[in-house]
């Protein structure tokens, strides 16, 4: 069990991946807040605020506007630095730390939304990490010599696995919990369908297919096992190759679905999922994929010269990828 | 008869109560053929027998002169063969069971080998079974332990400190001069003493030869057939290794460690029995749902044999005060900077990740099991409900546009930021349905009229400017085409704020 333990959560692994995940976490994360104001939360009332577990253990209060523009604009440059590997662990740091403030300051204010809160968790596990030591300027920076493989950057990766997992599994396990089947079987998807319609949710569907599912009882029960299956058995995905090839791509497809047939916004979900991408294995893949054309290409030469060497460029090529996957 | 010289080997058998199978054991034993210079004894020890045992022997002296009967009162196999070891007058002494069937040349063989080997300290061979009428299918080689049979395959090799596999005195010799050096049978150990011993000779330097054409036949009794047998044969296997510190012995080259033995303990237990019995329940339990039976009874009786080591060590185990609180400490530091040296962390490191994870794992599993909220942790409960019937009933905020009285809705986001319209109605209904909040209502729709004239003044919004936000209950029955989205079935004043005045009606 401590062996399986071990090497689920420290296999050694290539730097890249985490690296890769790291430049377009960040990146997403800049990308999505980069217009949001969070600003104007320090003008609201004090009859709104509601604070959560953790804003009242570590006493904080919504800041003067003035400060929190300030902030912002501070997590916003980290959030940049951290993408881009510029003195990658303060920024990691930085960014997590006014995350962690910035992002969970609405929910301070009488509702708590769920989509921003993995983005927290993922920022706060990479500022543990060492996430700065591929696809970074400080790498381009410094002299040192490549790291080599190490379960310092396995461990980050799946405990943002976990983290998703457990958000999943936890919204499927609720609505077996307080629904039973019955969640499934009776017109309860019909009626959450027709119900987002009337302006109930962060944001309004993006079309108003839901209501032609909501009309198909059979459809919207399908649609509603389809969904608890998926988040059910998203741990799965953990431990399981194949398991993640279906489940991760179809808690997308149930994102994207939900945004699009009843409201809520869960982009900040999207983000994290680079997270499962082996960009090590494509980047590999790809070269791979190359040489094979290039040889594919140059054949007919290579037939007519019997004893002509292989292309210099493919040995090199294949040489590189090596030293990344090795 | 006075023979011509001394005998050129001992045959030592130490019996104890067992004359039945005696006697065909002595059958064979003196029917040996030797060469016409190789004189041998046997010497049977009496091992406080109360059964024929010694008139079976007497008979034998009668028939082949080169049997003799020692009596050694003390009960225990190793006081019995230290006996036969002080009787012996051969330079080479031969070990056999009572039960055993040694072949015809067995004798010549042991001198002959011993001859062509001067390097050996000690020869020993396979010893083969003779199978009763039925054997249970699970009964496979890797079940033989339990049975005296060994059979390390048809090619000769050396054991020693390098390659510590052990021979069975069943079928195994000495040259006398190693008793000497080492000294005999450790009295200590009631079984796995030929074992100790070998132990000790390796440490000292001694080699001893296996050689496969050196053969002993082992009659195997039915009832060691059962799993009873073999469970309980592992447990008492598994108390005995513990005393003599089996577990301990080999390095993971599968050499003899060094002495004295170091390493980490738990209770004085090496920790790596400990990991060794969990996976030896796993994989018992993975085999048997495989459906290997054989393989899995073999993994559960190691299981039973580790477990019986641990409970014989924890037993012995008397800890001063202070060894209880550190033993366990250093058992899981020793394992974890072993774990951390494995993925090339510091301890240190390994220690913050763990601590990390658990924080995330453990909250988030409280949070799901309380269904309590620790953001960011969450039980994730949105949508869990069953919506018992097709109807919606929440708080909506309206405007009350200046001069016209008539009301406009508030649903565009950028009217009440920075509120969206299902965020401040959430906060309006956990202040309306929570008794020591509900004052707090007024006070809300107040900041949300300000923020709205507020915003607009600034060109923020280009809404209609208002001169009070009411607050309604609002009823919907859902329509399948929600075509009714804009006008509710009914709907109720909850509170109203005015820019000039303001009114509260609950």
């Amino acid at each position: 069990m401590i062996s399986l333990w071990s090497r689920f959560w420290f296999t050694p692994s290539s730097p890249v991946d985490l690296g890769v995940g790291r430049l377009f976490f960040f990146a997403g994360v800049f990308a999505t807040y980069a217009t949001e104001d969070f600003s104007a939360w320090g003008g609201v009332s004090d009859a709104f605020w509601l604070p959560l577990p953790l804003f009242t253990l570590l006493h904080l209060k919504p800041l003067a506007p003035d400060v929190l523009a300030v902030l912002q604009v501070v997590w916003r440059a980290a959030l940049l630095l951290s993408a881009v590997g510029l003195f990658t662990r303060a920024s990691m740091v930085v960014a997590s730390l006014l995350g962690v403030y910035l992002l969970g300051l609405p929910h301070n204010f009488g509702q708590t939304y769920h989509f921003d809160a993995v983005l927290v968790i993922a920022m706060c596990i990479l500022a543990c990490s060492q996430a700065a030591d591929a696809c970074s300027i400080d790498v381009l920076l410094r002299d040192h010599p490549a790291p080599r493989r190490s379960g310092e950057y396995a461990w980050p990766i799946r405990a943002i696995w976990v983290a998703v997992s457990l958000v999943f599994f936890a919204a499927g396990l609720a609505k077996l919990r307080y629904g039973g089947l019955a969640w499934i079987t009776s017109g309860n998807m019909s009626i959450l369908l027709t119900r987002a319609l009337y302006h109930v949710s962060d944001a309004d569907p993006l079309t108003s297919a839901g209501l032609w599912i909501a009309a198909h009882h059979w459809l919207a029960s399908a649609v509603a096992a389809a969904a608890v299956t998926t988040e059910v058995s998203f741990p799965a995905a953990l431990i399981s190759r194949r398991a993640r090839m279906v489940l991760v791509p179809a808690a997308i497809a149930m994102l994207v679905a939900i945004r699009l047939l009843m409201g809520p916004t869960f982009g900040g979900f999207l983000i994290v999922n680079v997270f499962w991408v082996p960009w090590c294995a494509l980047v590999v893949r790809a070269e791979t994929w190359g040489i094979v054309r290039r040889r594919a290409a140059t054949k007919p030469a290579a037939v007519d010269s019997q004893s002509a060497p292989a292309p210099q460029s493919s040995h090199s090529s294949f040489d590189s990828h090596h030293s990344i996957t090795h | 008869m006075a023979r011509p010289h001394p005998p050129d080997v001992s045959v030592v058998v130490s019996t104890h109560n067992r004359s039945a199978v005696l006697a065909r054991a002595l059958d064979c034993l003196t029917r040996q053929i030797v060469p016409p210079n190789l004189e041998y004894e046997v010497i049977v020890v009496d091992n406080a027998s109360t059964d024929e045992t010694q008139g079976t022997v007497d008979s034998f002296s009668a028939i082949a002169g080169n049997v003799r009967y020692v009596r050694e009162p003390r009960l225990g196999v190793s006081y019995g063969r230290n006996t036969g070891v002080d009787a012996a007058r051969a330079p080479i002494i031969a070990f056999t069971d009572d039960d055993n069937v040694v072949g015809n040349r067995w004798v010549a063989t042991i001198k002959a080998l011993m001859d062509a080997h001067p390097d050996a300290w000690a020869v020993g061979g396979p010893i083969r079974a003779e199978w009763p009428n039925e054997v249970p299918e699970w009964l496979d080689s890797r079940h033989w332990p339990p049975l005296a049979i060994l059979d390390y395959g048809d090619q000769k090799f050396y054991t020693s400190v390098r390659d510590p596999r052990c021979l069975l005195t069943a079928n195994l010799a000495f040259r006398k001069a190693v008793f000497e050096r080492i000294d005999g049978f450790s009295a200590e150990f009631p079984r796995c003493q030929d074992h100790e011993l070998l132990v000790r000779m390796w440490r000292a330097g001694g080699r001893a030869l296996y050689a496969p054409e050196l053969v002993v036949g082992a009659t195997i009794p039915q009832e060691r057939l059962t799993r009873r047998y073999h469970r309980r044969w592992h447990a008492r296997h598994g108390r005995f290794s513990a005393q003599m510190r089996n577990e301990e012995l080999l390095a993971r080259d599968g050499g003899l460690r060094p002495e004295p033995l170091t390493g980490t303990y738990l209770f004085g237990a090496p920790s790596h029995v400990y990991a060794e019995l969990f996976r030896a329940l796993w994989s018992a339990l993975i085999t048997r749902i495989h459906g290997d039976q054989s393989a899995a009874l073999r993994r559960w009786y190691h299981a039973v044999y580790l477990a019986a080591y641990i409970q014989r060590t924890v037993t012995q185990y008397q800890p001063t005060g202070r060894q209880i609180v550190v033993d366990p400490l250093r058992f899981a530091i020793a394992h974890l900077r072993r774990e951390a040296a494995g993925v090339n962390l510091s301890l240190t490191r390994l220690l913050f990740v763990h601590v990390l994870l658990a924080v995330l794992i453990g909250g988030s599993f409280y949070d799901i099991y309380t269904g309590r909220e620790h953001w960011p942790l969450s039980p994730y409960p949105m949508f869990s409900i069953v919506e018992p019937e097709a109807s919606l009933r929440c708080l909506r905020i309206v405007g009350v546009p200046a001069g016209t009285g008539q009301e406009i809705t508030l649903l565009d986001n950028d009217l009440i930021f920075p509120f969206d319209q299902c965020r401040l109605t959430s906060a309006l209904s956990r202040t309306y349905t929570d008794p020591a909040r509900r004052n707090n209502i007024h006070g809300q729709l107040r900041d949300c009229l300000d923020r709205y004239e507020e915003r607009r003044r600034a060109g923020l919004h280009d809404g209609a400017p208002l001169e009070g936000v009411r607050l309604y209950e609002m009823r919907w029955t859902l329509q399948p085409d929600a075509a009714n989205v804009t006008t509710p079935d009914s709907r109720q004043l909850i509170d109203a704020v005015y820019l000039a005045s303001a009114s509260a009606v609950f």
